[in-house]
């Protein structure tokens, strides 16, 4: 008698747990990264104070990957909603994994006018003075596919080099890839900030060239997301990106660099002075708003065609980009500044 | 002359001759064929379940390209020789490296059977070695040998020495003695034991080492090439996973099962040659 009883009344709960709004659970936005300090995704819901909507809205999962192109992998099995793509990675995710995907915010420009620009390091007495030196020699890589990669290979392919024909191009993590130039093992590789400019400033290292040389300004990485996944949770990522943006607002303003810097520097797990770039005209350019360059994009796309390295190039502007969850975002933290 | 059905059903003077492979193989024909038979069908089997899978859209053809595309890429690439380029760079690397290996090892092997202070100072050696997950020695040798064939060479010697030395001790040191204490009271010298004696006795086992040792070797160049970049399967699967392209992923994997399997194949049509009179292969 009791134990029917109870059954009705686990079965009465039951019924009215599933019937419960499932928006009071927040969504949990899976966003792959690669590179700090230039991504920031890690750190950028690291301080609930400038969150309005986190553990409300949305909860965002941080996702590390060696690059940009192992992250179209994660997308297609359905183990990201975001990724931080390149030029080359959004158009394989589109054209080989058959993803539908758009670009909605900005990462990091590269070349813009007054801001930094990927730098491709040599040892100043290796002999190499001009890109054909560099034939037969070892290049570094952080991850082939990715979007300094892309900018390598369009440097090297302006001098009618090939990869494995001309050059080797070996997959080395950006932070050991200063010390395999300096034992010899590299002859020439990405360098980030701050190496790139201690490198140089030692006189032990030049730039050979940058990506900027290579392809002109470019969006070097943007935030990308399923299109699926937009639209099911439009209203919950209304509210992230305002955040999002909000954050990024916050961690590139000059007022807040020393805490900024330290909250990064804390999660690299490096003094803060290692990165006196971050956030200055030495690091990359970020929009204010975090609204990409579609023009840039676009041409970084074509320069990948015409390398051989997609099989065909996409319209990103309008089928594969979705600016309305920035815009949305400027229009809120404008109005809020009001 | 015993009374053996076996022995009267051998013709006179037939009797003293072992049977050769091929009639050997002639007469266990129809078990033969059926187990044949029923390798090839699993092969098919899967081969159809994954070509349907993949065009019933059972899974995304990102994540499984079907298996005919997969064909049809290796066709183009064999058309183009790069298939050939790959995979003969890949192949030199194993067996380069397995060929160093098995030079070192088995003398190695042989001394520790013979020589307290050899085995002394080896055995340790293996039981650290043999277990150990070589492939984590690969940034070191990258810094020590560089990026290019050397390191790989090495890296795949390195991991084929420790089965193989080990297999070689192991079989030189379980030796039956009354052959050894024969072929001493027949007047045998040391070497000769060793070399008509020993070295015969253990070979199966220091064959079984080398079967261990030899897949161990491909799987060392693939992760190497892989982890290294530039030519060889393993470079070119890891250049086609970074560029989405998983039709080439697939396409690597199949042609180094292919490869595998030939020279694994292979390994083992040299050890039925040289086993020819033990009774492994007299069975």
């Amino acid at each position: 008698m009791f134990g029917l009883g109870r059954a009705v009344l686990a079965a009465t709960f039951a019924t009215l747990a599933l019937a419960a709004p499932a928006e009071a659970d927040p969504v949990n936005i899976r966003i792959g990264w690669s590179t700090m300090p230039g991504h920031l995704i890690p750190v950028l819901y690291s301080k609930p104070e400038i969150l309005k909507h986190y553990g409300t809205s949305y909860t965002v999962e941080p996702v590390r990957f060696k690059g940009s192109s192992p992250q179209i992998a994660a997308m297609a099995a359905g183990e990201i909603d975001m990724a931080a793509f390149g030029a080359l990675t959004l158009t394989l995710a589109v054209t080989n994994a058959r993803q539908d995907v758009k670009v909605v915010a900005d990462i990091i420009q590269d070349g813009v006018e007054g801001y930094h620009s990927e730098t491709f390091l040599v040892r100043a007495d290796a002999g190499i003075n001009g890109v054909e030196d560099m034939k037969n020699k070892r290049v570094g890589t952080n991850a082939i596919g990715s979007a300094s990669d892309t900018a390598m290979r369009a440097m090297f392919r302006k001098h009618g080099m090939e990869d494995k024909r001309d050059y080797t191009m070996v997959e080395v993590a950006f932070p050991n890839i200063p010390a395999m130039i300096d034992e010899g093992k590299l002859d020439m590789g990405t360098v980030l900030q701050p190496m790139s400019g201690q490198l140089t400033e030692s006189g032990n290292y030049k730039v050979l060239f940058t990506a900027k040389d290579a392809i002109g300004p470019s969006q070097l990485v943007f935030l990308t997301a399923k299109a699926d996944f937009l639209e099911e949770n439009r209203e919950q990522l209304q509210d992230f990106f305002e955040d999002h943006v909000r954050a990024a607002r916050w961690f590139t303003d000059p007022a807040n660099r020393e805490e900024a810097v330290k909250i990064v520097a804390d999660f690299m797990q490096q003094p803060p002075e290692t990165l006196s770039h971050v956030f200055t005209d030495k690091d990359y350019y970020r929009d204010p708003f975090m609204v990409p360059n579609i023009a840039t994009i676009q041409s970084g796309i074509d320069i990948a065609v015409d390398l051989g390295l997609a099989p065909r190039g996409i319209a990103v502007d309008p089928d594969y980009v979705d600016l309305s969850f920035v815009q949305e975002a400027k229009r809120r933290i404008e109005a809020e500044a009001q | 002359m015993s009374g053996s059905a076996q022995n009267t059903a051998v013709p006179v003077g037939a009797e003293a001759k072992p049977a050769s492979p091929r009639s050997r193989l002639g007469a266990r024909r129809p078990g033969a064929f059926l187990d044949l038979g029923v390798q090839v069908g699993v092969v098919l089997a899967l081969c159809v379940a994954w070509e349907a899978g993949a065009r019933l859209g059972a899974i995304n053809p990102f994540l499984l390209p079907p298996l005919t595309d997969v064909l049809a890429r290796i066709g183009e690439d064999a058309m183009s020789g790069a298939v050939f380029v790959d995979l003969g760079l890949t192949l030199y690397r194993a067996l380069f490296g397995f060929l160093i290996a098995a030079v070192i090892g088995i003398p190695v092997g042989i001394l520790m059977s013979r020589s307290r202070i050899v085995r002394w100072f080896f055995d340790p050696l293996l039981s650290i070695g043999f277990p150990m997950p070589k492939v984590a020695f690969l940034p070191i040798f990258i810094l020590w040998f560089d990026i290019y064939d050397t390191s790989k060479v090495i890296m795949v010697a390195f991991s084929c020495f420790f089965p193989i030395a080990a297999a070689t001790y192991a079989g030189t040191t379980g030796l039956d003695k009354w052959p050894i204490w024969s072929a001493r009271s027949f007047g045998a010298k040391e070497v000769e034991i060793l070399w008509e004696v020993n070295l015969p006795m253990a070979l199966p086992q220091i064959l079984t080492g080398l079967q261990v040792a030899l897949p161990v070797g491909m799987i060392t160049t693939v992760v190497t090439e892989m982890l290294m970049g530039g030519r060889g399967i393993g470079g070119s699967m890891i250049m086609a996973g970074r560029f989405a392209d998983s039709v080439g992923v697939f396409a690597g994997i199949v042609e180094i099962v292919a490869l595998g399997f030939l020279v694994v194949k292979s390994l083992e049509l040299v050890r039925a040659r040289l086993l020819a009179w033990h009774p492994e292969t007299r069975r």
